[in-house]
C-alpha cells in the first residue's frame, strides 16, 4: 500500500545530497595544511560544497524528480528519491528520506547557498578549516533535517544543527558573541522540548514516527494498519483520524480528568507545543528575541547561512508537520496564527527603523519577511468566507506557492545583504548606520549591487522577493482579509526601513574618513560571491515559473485538504 | 547459526570474565613493589582479556532463544555452594545484564589505561581497582540472591580504601560517608533479602521470580530491598554521598563510581526488587517517582551554582541516575528498556566526563574551581572536543547515546504519569545550560593562567581512553539497535511478568 504514494525507485540519491558534506567535513579536517597562507583547504572544500548542488541540480534539470507526480489516489503528491532502511527498530522508526514539492525548493536553497556561504567564508583568518568544515556539518545538518520523513530522524538533524552553528557563532563572532550563541542555542533547545514529548506521546497514540503514515492520518485519509503499533488508547480502526487516536490514547492515560473530556483541549496543547518548537526557529513575535542578537553576533558566512536557511527550518517544520498532521487545529487556530504573523510584519518592520546597526536592521527586516511566511501559512489554513466558492483551493494554493518562493528568494536576497554588510565592516570597521555616508561615489559598483539585493529584499517586482509577497498577499487575501489589508503596512514600513538604510549608506554626503575604501571590481573575490545571488534573484524574478513549478502540485493538494476540512 | 552455537561449550565464559581480573590482583599483589610497570600492564592486560570476553559474550547471545529455567538467561552456570540455605552459585546473562557487563569492562579498560600515571602505592591501587571491578561483575552477572549480595560488599569495600588513600579533596570525610551510607544500604538490603529467603525457601532469583510472594510480604519487604538499592543508586533523599564521594575519588575510580557502580544500584533495585516483587513495586513506586523527580529537576538546578568542576559531573550523575530510577518507577516496558539504555549511555558518558575532567584537567592544572580555569581548549583541544561530545550526551542532543536513552525513558514515563514527564523535561534545558556554562568557563574564553600554556601534553593512554568512550557514545548515538534490541528480549519477560501480576 504504501506504493501508492512513496515512490520507490531502483536508485535514489536524496542521501547522496544530504550526507555527501560530511565527507568534505572530514577531508577538511584531516587535510594537513600545506602552508601558511594557502588557499587549497578552502577551494577543495568549495569544490566539494558544489557536490550537493550539481546533484540538486541534476534531479531538477534531468527529470528524476517531477514535482507533477501525483499519488496513485490523487490524494497527495508522490514522495520520490526516497531511501528507507531499518534504523531503530524498537521504536518502529526508519531511516527514511525523500523529495517532494514541499522540500526539494529548501534543498535547492541549501545546497545553491552553502557554497556561496563557504566562498564568503574564505575572509576567515583564524582556524579557517575548522570553520570550514563545520559549515559543511550544518550543510548536512539541514540537508538532513530537510527530507527526513521520519520524526526522529528530523529531530536528530533539527537538534544537532544547532552544534555547529553553536561554534561558528561561539569562536569566529562579533562582540557578544559567547552571549549570543549560548541565547541561540538554549533558547532553541528549550523551545524543542514540548514538541519532543508531545510526539513522544503520539508515538505511543499510534505506534510510529513515520511522518508520511501520520499525515495521512491526519488527514483522515486511509492507512494501512499494519503500520502501526498503538500502545495506548483504542487502536486503528477504519476512519480514526491521529486526533481521534490521540484523544482515545489521552483518555486511556487519565489524563481527562485533569484536561476535561472536550477533545479540544489536548489537540490545543498538542498543536501550540509544535507551534512554539518551530516559531521560535522561524522567530515570529514573541518568540524572537534571540534572532537579532544572533545575526549580529555571527559571522558574515554564519549569519548568511542562519539569515538564509535555519529560519526556513522554522517554516518547513511548520508546513511539514504542523500544518499536514493537525490540519484541523491548524485552521482552527489559524486566525491567531495570523495576528501572530502580524506582529512579525508590523513589529519587526517598525523595530527595524530604529536600528541604527546594519546587521540588526537586517535581522529585524527579516522577522518582517518571516511574518509573512507565517501570513502566508495561516491563510493556507484559514477557513474561507462562502463567497469564494470555488476560487477557494486556487486561492490558499496561491499563498502556499508564496511561502515556498518567499522562502526561497528571501534566503538568496538576505545572503547577499548580510555579505555586503560585512564587506562594508572589513572596509569601514563598522556596522554604525550613521558612521557611513555618500559612498556611492566611492564605491558605485559596491552600491550597485546592494541596491539590487536591497530592492529584492523589499520586493521590488522584476526581483524574486516581489513573487513570494505577491502570492502570499493574494492568497491571504482572500482567506485574512482583514489582517492582511494591515499587513500591508509592514510592506510600505520595510520599504522604508531598507531604503533609509540605502540612503544612509550611500547618500548623503561623504564621510571624510571614507574616501579611500576600495570598490568592488566586476570578477573580484567579493563580486564572484554576490554574482550567483544577484543572477538568481533577477531571473526568479522575471521568470518565476521554474520555482514555482516545484511545489505547484504539492500546495495545490494541500489547499484541496483545506478546503476539504 | 548464531554465534553462542559455535563457541566451545564447556568453557565458564562469566566466571572466567570476573576470575581474569581477581587473578591479576592475585599476580599484582606478589609483584615487589617497584615494579610500577609491570603492575600497570598486568592491570591493562586483565582488563582488555575481561572487556574481550564480555563482549565476546555480547555478541554470541542469541536474542531469540529461551535459555535457562524458560527465562532469556545465557551462558548459565551452575554449582551447589550451601544448598541447605539454598545458596548456589548461579551466574547467568541476558539481554540486561550484557549491556551493563560490556560497559563494566568498557569503563576499566579506559580506567586502566587512564591510571598510568599513579606513583604512590602502585600495587595496592590497581588490586583495589581490579577487586572493586571483580566485584562488579559479578553482581551483574549474579542469578542467586546472596552470591549477588557478596559481590556487591566486595565492589563496596575498595572504594573506602581507593578514594580516603589516593583521593583528593576531602577524601577521608568523602570515603567515610560513601561506605557508611552504603553500608546502611547493604543493612536494609540484607533484611529484605533473608525475608525472602525465608518465605521463598531459596535465594535463586530465576525460581524466585517464579514464585508470587503474598501482598503483604511484598508491600512490606519490598522498601527496604528497593531502597537499599537506591541508595547505591543516589536517589534522593539518600544521595548526598555520592557528589562528595565523587569530588573526593581519584579519576578512575570516579570513572567507576558513577559509570558503573551506581548501575549496580539501579540494576539491583530491577532484579531483585522490581522482578521478584512487582505487587509491592506497584504500591511504593509512585511515591518513588516523585522523589526521583527530585533528583531530575534538583540535581540538575544544583549543578548550574557549582564552583568546583567535579562537583558539576557530580551533581549531573545524580540527575541523570534520577532519569533511571525515574523509569523504573514507571515499571512499564517502555520505560525499562530506557532505564537500562540510560544506564548503559551515562555510563559511558559520565567516565568520559571524569576523564577529561580528573585526568586531563586536574592532574594539570591542579585545581577544579571554575574561576581559575578557562581557556583550556586552546591548551589542550584533544581534552575539549570529546568533552563536547560527553556533554551533547548529557543534554540528550540526538546523535549521541544519551538521545536514545532519554527519549525512550520519557516515553515510558509518560505513558504512566504523564505530569511527571512534563516535569522532569525541565530539565532538558537546564542540563543544556549548566554544561555550557561548564564548557564556558573551564574551555573556552581567556587562558586564565599563563601557565597554563606549558602544561604537559596529554598521553597517548589518555588520548586512546577519550578517543574510545567518544566513539561508543557517538556510534551508540547513530545506531541505537546495538544496544536496544538486546535490552528489548531482556526487558519483556520482566514487563510481561509485571502485566501479569500487575496489571501494568
Amino acid at each position: 500500500m504504501l506504493n501508492e504514494f512513496i515512490k520507490f525507485s531502483d536508485w535514489s540519491i536524496t542521501t547522496l545530497i544530504a550526507l555527501s558534506p560530511l565527507v568534505g567535513m572530514l577531508l577538511a579536517l584531516v587535510f594537513p595544511k600545506p602552508a601558511e597562507n594557502s588557499r587549497t583547504i578552502a577551494w577543495g572544500v568549495f569544490a566539494w560544497s558544489l557536490v550537493p548542488l550539481g546533484l540538486t541540480l541534476f534531479l531538477w534539470l534531468s527529470g528524476g524528480f517531477n514535482p507533477t507526480l501525483a499519488s496513485v489516489a490523487g490524494d497527495q503528491a508522490m514522495i520520490q528519491q526516497v531511501d528507507r532502511v531499518r534504523w531503530v527498530p524498537f521504536f518502529n522508526a526508519d531511516y527514511f528520506v525523500g523529495l517532494d514539492g514541499l522540500n526539494f525548493p529548501l534543498v535547492f536553497l541549501t545546497t545553491a547557498l552553502t557554497p556561496v556561504c563557504i566562498l564568503a567564508a574564505f575572509r576567515i583568518k583564524h582556524r579557517q578549516n575548522v570553520y570550514l568544515a563545520l559549515m559543511l556539518l550544518l550543510e548536512s545538518a539541514m540537508l538532513g533535517y530537510f527530507v527526513s520523513l521520519n520524526f526522529l530522524l528530523l529531530f536528530l538533524f533539527w537538534e544537532f544543527s544547532l552544534v555547529p552553528m553553536f561554534f561558528i557563532i561561539n569562536n569566529w563572532g562579533g562582540e557578544n558573541r559567547r552571549y549570543a550563541a549560548f541565547k541561540f542555542f538554549v533558547y532553541t533547545m528549550a523551545g524543542s522540548v514540548a514538541m519532543l514529548l508531545i510526539f513522544e506521546f503520539i508515538y505511543l497514540a499510534t505506534g510510529t514516527f513515520d511522518l508520511v503514515v501520520l499525515s495521512r492520518l491526519g488527514q483522515g485519509l486511509p492507512v494501512d494498519p499494519a503500520l502501526l503499533a498503538p500502545k495506548l488508547g483504542a487502536g486503528y480502526t477504519s476512519g480514526a483520524t491521529l486526533q481521534s487516536m490521540l484523544f482515545s490514547a489521552v483518555e486511556d492515560i487519565g489524563l481527562t480528568s485533569i484536561l476535561g473530556t472536550s477533545n479540544g483541549t489536548p489537540a490545543a496543547i498538542v498543536f501550540w507545543s509544535i507551534f512554539v518548537a518551530f516559531a521560535v526557529k522561524l522567530a515570529v513575535w514573541p518568540l524572537h528575541t534571540w534572532q537579532p542578537d544572533t545575526y549580529e553576533n555571527a559571522p558574515t558566512s554564519g549569519s548568511m547561512i542562519v539569515s538564509a536557511v535555519m529560519s526556513k527550518m522554522g517554516a518547513y517544520g511548520m508546513i511539514r508537520i504542523m500544518i499536514m498532521l493537525f490540519p484541523q487545529q491548524t485552521k482552527f487556530f489559524a486566525p491567531a496564527l495570523a495576528i501572530l504573523a502580524l506582529a512579525s510584519i508590523l513589529f519587526g518592520a517598525y523595530a527595524g527603523l530604529a536600528q541604527t546597526n546594519l546587521k540588526r536592521l537586517i535581522a529585524y527586516a527579516s522577522i518582517n519577511h518571516m511574518g509573512y511566511v507565517l501570513l502566508g501559512l495561516a491563510a493556507v489554513a484559514s477557513a474561507a468566507p462562502e463567497s469564494l466558492g470555488d476560487l477557494a483551493v486556487n486561492i490558499r494554493a496561491s499563498a502556499m506557492n508564496g511561502v515556498q518562493a518567499q522562502m526561497v528568494a528571501h534566503g538568496f536576497s538576505t545572503a547577499a545583504l548580510f555579505f555586503l554588510a560585512g564587506e562594508l565592516y572589513e572596509r569601514t570597521g563598522t556596522y554604525q548606520l550613521d558612521q557611513f555616508g555618500g559612498l556611492r561615489k566611492v564605491m558605485p559598483i559596491f552600491a550597485g549591487i546592494m541596491g539590487v539585493a536591497m530592492f529584492a529584499n523589499l520586493g521590488l517586482p522584476g526581483l524574486a522577493g516581489f513573487v513570494g509577497e505577491f502570492f502570499i498577499f493574494r492568497g491571504a487575501w482572500g482567506t485574512q482579509p482583514v489582517i492582511t489589508t494591515i499587513a500591508v503596512l509592514g510592506l510600505i514600513v520595510t520599504a522604508l526601513v531598507l531604503i533609509r538604510m540605502y540612503q544612509k549608506i550611500f547618500y548623503g554626503p561623504v564621510n571624510h574618513k571614507l574616501t579611500n575604501l576600495p570598490d568592488i571590481k566586476v570578477g573580484d573575490w567579493a563580486f564572484n560571491v554576490t554574482l550567483p545571488l544577484i543572477i538568481v534573484l533577477l531571473v526568479f524574478g522575471i521568470f518565476p515559473k521554474p520555482l514555482m513549478d516545484l511545489s505547484n502540485y504539492a500546495a495545490t493538494v494541500m489547499a484541496q485538504v483545506f478546503t476539504n476540512l | 547459526m548464531h554465534l553462542i552455537e559455535s563457541l566451545p561449550a564447556g568453557i565458564p565464559y562469566l566466571s572466567l570474565i570476573w576470575l581474569i581480573p581477581l587473578l591479576g590482583a592475585l599476580v599484582i599483589m606478589f609483584l615487589p613493589k617497584e615494579q610500577k610497570q609491570a603492575m600497570r600492564i598486568i592491570s591493562a592486560v586483565v582488563a582488555t582479556i575481561s572487556f574481550g570476553i564480555a563482549l565476546l559474550v555480547f555478541f554470541a547471545y542469541d536474542p531469540n532463544a529461551t535459555g535457562y529455567m524458560g527465562t532469556k538467561m545465557q551462558f548459565v552456570e551452575k554449582l551447589d555452594w550451601v544448598p541447605q540455605l539454598g545458596m548456589a552459585y548461579l551466574v547467568g546473562a541476558d539481554g540486561i545484564s550484557l549491556p551493563l557487563l560490556v560497559l563494566n569492562g568498557l569503563v576499566i579498560f579506559t580506567g586502566t589505561f587512564i591510571s598510568w600515571n599513579i606513583e604512590d602505592r602502585v600495587k595496592e591501587y590497581f588490586v583495589l581497582l581490579l577487586l572493586l571491578v571483580v566485584g562488579v561483575y559479578g553482581v551483574f552477572m549474579a542469578l542467586d540472591l546472596f552470591l549477588m549480595f557478596v559481590f556487591y560488599e566486595l565492589a563496596v569495600l575498595p572504594m573506602y580504601l581507593l578514594i580516603g588513600i589516593w583521593g583528593s579533596t576531602r577524601k577521608e570525610y568523602g570515603a567515610m560517608k560513601l561506605t557508611i551510607y552504603l553500608m546502611v544500604g547493604s543493612a536494609a538490603l540484607m533484611i529484605g533479602m533473608v525475608a525472602i529467603y525465608v518465605v521463598g525457601g531459596t535465594f535463586n532469583m530465576v525460581e524466585l521470580s517464579q514464585r508470587v510472594f503474598s501482598l503483604e510480604f511484598q508491600k512490606i519487604f519490598f522498601l527496604p530491598v528497593f531502597v537499599g538499592f537506591a541508595v547505591l543508586a543516589g536517589m534522593f533523599p539518600f544521595h548526598t554521598w555520592s557528589p562528595t564521594g565523587h569530588v573526593a575519588a581519584p579519576t578512575a575510580v570516579s570513572m567507576l563510581h558513577a559509570g558503573v557502580l551506581m548501575k549496580l544500584g539501579a540494576y539491583g533495585a530491577l532484579r531483585a526488587a522490581l522482578w521478584l516483587m512487582p505487587n509491592g513495586a506497584q504500591f511504593w513506586l509512585p511515591g518513588i517517582a516523585v522523589m526521583t523527580l527530585m533528583n531530575v529537576v534538583y540535581g540538575a538546578s544544583i549543578a548550574m551554582v557549582q564552583k568546583d568542576f567535579k562537583y558539576v559531573i557530580g551533581y549531573s550523575s545524580v540527575s541523570h541516575m534520577g532519569l533511571v530510577m525515574l523509569a523504573l518507577a514507571s515499571m512499564n516496558e517502555t520505560a525499562l528498556n530506557g532505564a537500562v539504555m540510560q544506564m548503559f549511555a551515562h555510563g559511558v558518558m559520565t567516565a568520559l566526563f571524569f576523564a577529561v575532567v580528573g585526568r586531563m584537567v586536574y592532574e594539570r592544572t591542579h585545581t577544579r574551581q571554575l574561576p581559575e580555569l578557562g581557556g583550556l581548549m586552546k591548551v589542550m583541544p584533544f581534552a575539549f572536543v570529546v568533552f563536547i561530545i560527553a556533554s551533547l550526551s548529557s543534554m540528550g542532543m540526538p546523535g549521541t547515546a544519551g538521545f536514545m536513552a532519554e527519549f525512550t525513558i520519557f516515553t515510558g514515563v509518560m505513558n504512566q504519569y504523564p505530569l511527571v514527564a512534563a516535569v522532569a523535561a525541565l530539565s532538558i534545558p537546564i542540563t543544556a545550560a549548566y554544561v555550557l556554562r561548564v564548557g564556558y568557563m573551564a574551555f573556552m574564553g581567556e587562558v586564565k593562567d599563563p601557565h597554563y600554556h606549558d602544561l604537559p601534553p596529554l598521553t597517548w593512554q589518555e588520548k586512546f581512553s577519550g578517543t574510545v568512550l567518544a566513539i561508543v557514545v557517538v556510534g551508540v548515538g547513530l545506531f541505537p539497535s546495538i544496544i536496544m534490541d538486546y535490552i528489548a528480549t531482556g526487558v519483556q519477560p520482566i514487563a510481561q511478568r509485571m502485566i501479569d501480576l500487575a496489571g501494568r
